[in-house]
């Protein structure tokens, strides 16, 4: 364990506690209940945005693939189903994750440009689908993913696999030390006969299809479509990933710790909330914890050689 | 094979067309195209209303250009636009006498958030995609509480002239561009900033050597560029008379089109004002194409999308290639 992994945990108990005692709600069973439905959808493009992170990226587009696959849902489920539909949309963001990976990796078009066409690109076609909220979700899918197991909804469930599994790739198996081992020095990493290329590839398709599973999941709980709705998911995802501590420039950082961050960016949301202070200032809060933290790694960066877990 | 140089009149004629930024064949395509989709958008008073529509683009264009130039990016330009429409109006009240001193306020606003972004990006080497991206967050939420959600007040007639009137029949916001675009085009040109700004682009290192102070060249052009970006908000201000929240919203990213059409680059020391500007004048000519085609909002936000990348692929060419070398072999 890191202290790069501990200080998201520390900043979450903090927050817990802090809030608690500004409003006792908090800890409430429902409450608690709410927090792990709004964990879940940005928790899910989190994941995503830490993966490109590790490489050293970066995914702009996520926040439209949300909007896209919500709009898309909305249109699709009547007509072709919801297992038909799920498969779309995922291969939807599996296309836009690939073809951002090879802008990057075969273009060589800096991550957050080709991603910043790509969300324009993506938040185009929700529009073209869907240009007004409306349509509807079978209610057979919300009804499951919002369904409690206890106080956990079984979407909060499949999060937690989700975080699973991704611990697992990263850490055991040879691919996730590959993504390391790029994003930590990509010259060296192809010199030792890693295919640079095709971990770009496949890490920014899995991102895509992240952000086609938190749409998903958004869809379900919304129960209706809405081009706009992805709109804040890419600064959300990105501020938690740093807060997580992913570094800027990739190779560093723990999944472990983007387990804590989204429950700190969220509980604190929820604690405005409860206190009742306008949602305008939640943007302040955002920008300001972006900025603060980058700032903080940034002065740190200078003095110390970054440890590895 | 650009580097065959012939000799006589005709090389001296080519040397003069390659020096026009590539664009302008685009955008005399363009032109040419919407008067056949729709012979009335190309009479003179629709083309002149394009010096008008252009405007804010152009001016904040301009600033992302600067900011280009030193390999730097600024995604908070559109969060300054629509804060500054919205101090304007608030700030302005409909009472003449308050408008120059609310403008200048709105553009040491502007000015100062390109200093902390310069600050943050250059100084503590922060990538300036995520500084800007939190700034531009900050702002919003800044504007929300500001304006309390719903922006009130309204710009007096002596500054809506600088966005709706005219002058000599030329749209008044055309003079505004104009000349910000020629001063930042002589100050490249003629002094020894415009030399700095390209060098710290192409080699921050070998000028830190040369004695520059790369830091404060790049504090400079994100100063330069927020300052702008809060000009082309109140240009916006004073065109629809109101504030707005969204005003800035399509900004971000066509202020980055913009200049990438008009030869800027990612990696830095590529691009210039003329091409920005032309580049401008390109996007607003071809949104109203999409218009005259019957296109949507969808279709723009897809096509801007694809300009983006396919003017950074063509950019990038020699990456193509070798792309396509390596598929062969």
């Amino acid at each position: 364990m890191n202290e790069k992994i501990i200080i998201p945990y520390v900043v979450l108990i903090v927050v817990l506690v802090a809030g608690a005692l500004m409003n006792p709600l908090l800890l409430k069973g429902t409450n608690i209940g709410n927090l792990f439905e709004q964990v879940t959808a940005v928790g899910i493009a989190s994941i995503g945005q830490m993966l490109v992170m590790l490489l050293g990226g970066i995914d702009l587009s996520i926040g439209s693939v949300i909007s896209l696959t919500v709009s898309l849902l909305s249109v699709l489920m009547d007509s072709v189903g919801i297992a038909g539909s799920l498969v779309i949309v995922i291969a939807v963001g599996a296309l836009i994750g690939f073809l951002n990976g090879i802008g990057t990796a075969k273009f060589k078009i800096p991550p957050f440009v080709m991603t910043l066409g790509m969300m324009s690109i993506a938040a185009g076609a929700a529009l073209k689908v869907r240009p007004i909220p409306g349509g509807s979700i079978d209610y057979r899918l919300s009804d499951f993913l919002n369904d409690r197991i206890g106080v956990f909804p079984v979407a909060f469930l499949f999060l937690i696999v989700l975080f699973v599994f991704f611990y697992i790739l990263l850490k055991r198996t040879r691919f996730g030390r590959n993504i390391y081992a790029v994003g930590g020095n990509e010259q060296s990493a192809a010199l030792s006969g890693i295919r640079v290329d095709r971990v770009k590839i496949a890490v920014y398709t899995l991102t895509g299809i992240l952000g086609a599973l938190a749409g998903i999941y958004l869809a379900a709980r919304m129960g209706t479509g809405d081009p706009n709705v992805g709109k804040y998911y890419t600064m959300d995802s990105i501020t938690i990933a740093v807060l997580g501590g992913i570094h800027l420039l990739g190779g560093r950082g723990s999944i472990v710790g983007i387990f804590a961050s989204m429950f700190v960016l969220i509980t604190l949301n929820n604690v405005l909330n409860l206190v009742g202070v306008s949602s305008f200032y939640q943007y302040v809060m955002k920008g300001a914890i972006l900025l603060l933290v980058v700032a903080l790694y940034a002065l740190r960066g200078r003095k110390n050689v970054q440890e590895e877990d | 094979m650009d580097t065959v140089v012939d000799k006589g009149a005709s090389s001296a004629v080519l040397r003069a067309l390659r020096s026009v930024p590539v664009i302008t064949w685009g955008l005399i395509l363009l032109i040419i195209a919407l008067g056949i989709v729709s012979p009335n958008s190309v009479k003179p008073v629709h083309l002149l209303d394009f010096l008008r529509q252009a405007s804010p683009l152009i001016i904040v264009g301009i600033g992302q250009t600067l900011v280009l130039l030193i390999g730097g990016l600024d995604l908070s330009v559109g969060a300054v636009m629509t804060l500054s429409c919205v101090m304007a109006t608030q700030l302005m009240m409909n009472d003449p006498s308050r408008a120059w001193w609310a403008a200048i306020v709105c553009l040491i606003m502007g000015a100062a958030v390109g200093l902390v972004n310069g600050f943050l990006s250059a100084r503590l080497r922060m990538p300036a995609f995520v500084v800007t991206l939190g700034m531009s967050i900050l702002l919003l939420g800044v504007t929300l509480i500001y304006s309390g959600g719903s922006p009130k007040g309204s710009v007096p007639a002596n500054f809506r002239f600088w966005g709706s009137g005219f002058i000599a029949g030329i749209p008044a916001s055309a003079f505004v561009w104009g000349a910000v675009a020629l001063i930042v085009y002589l100050a490249i040109r003629f002094t020894p900033i415009g030399r700095k700004l390209y060098a710290t682009g192409s080699n921050a290192r070998s000028v830190r050597l040369a004695g520059i102070n790369d830091v404060s060249v790049k504090m400079m052009s994100y100063t330069a560029c927020g300052t702008l970006a809060a000009l082309s908000g109140l240009v916006m201000a004073a065109y629809i008379g109101t504030g707005s929240l969204t005003v800035g919203d399509d900004y971000q990213l066509r202020s980055i089109a913009a200049a990438i059409l008009g030869g800027a680059s990612f990696n830095g020391g590529k691009g210039s004002v003329q091409g920005t500007v032309i580049a401008s004048l390109f996007l607003m000519v071809m949104f109203s194409l999409i218009a005259a085609l019957n296109m949507d909002v969808g279709d723009q936000s897809i096509i801007q999308g694809l300009i983006i990348l396919l003017g950074l692929m063509l950019n990038n060419l020699g990456s193509i290639k070798a792309w396509l070398k390596g598929r062969k072999a």
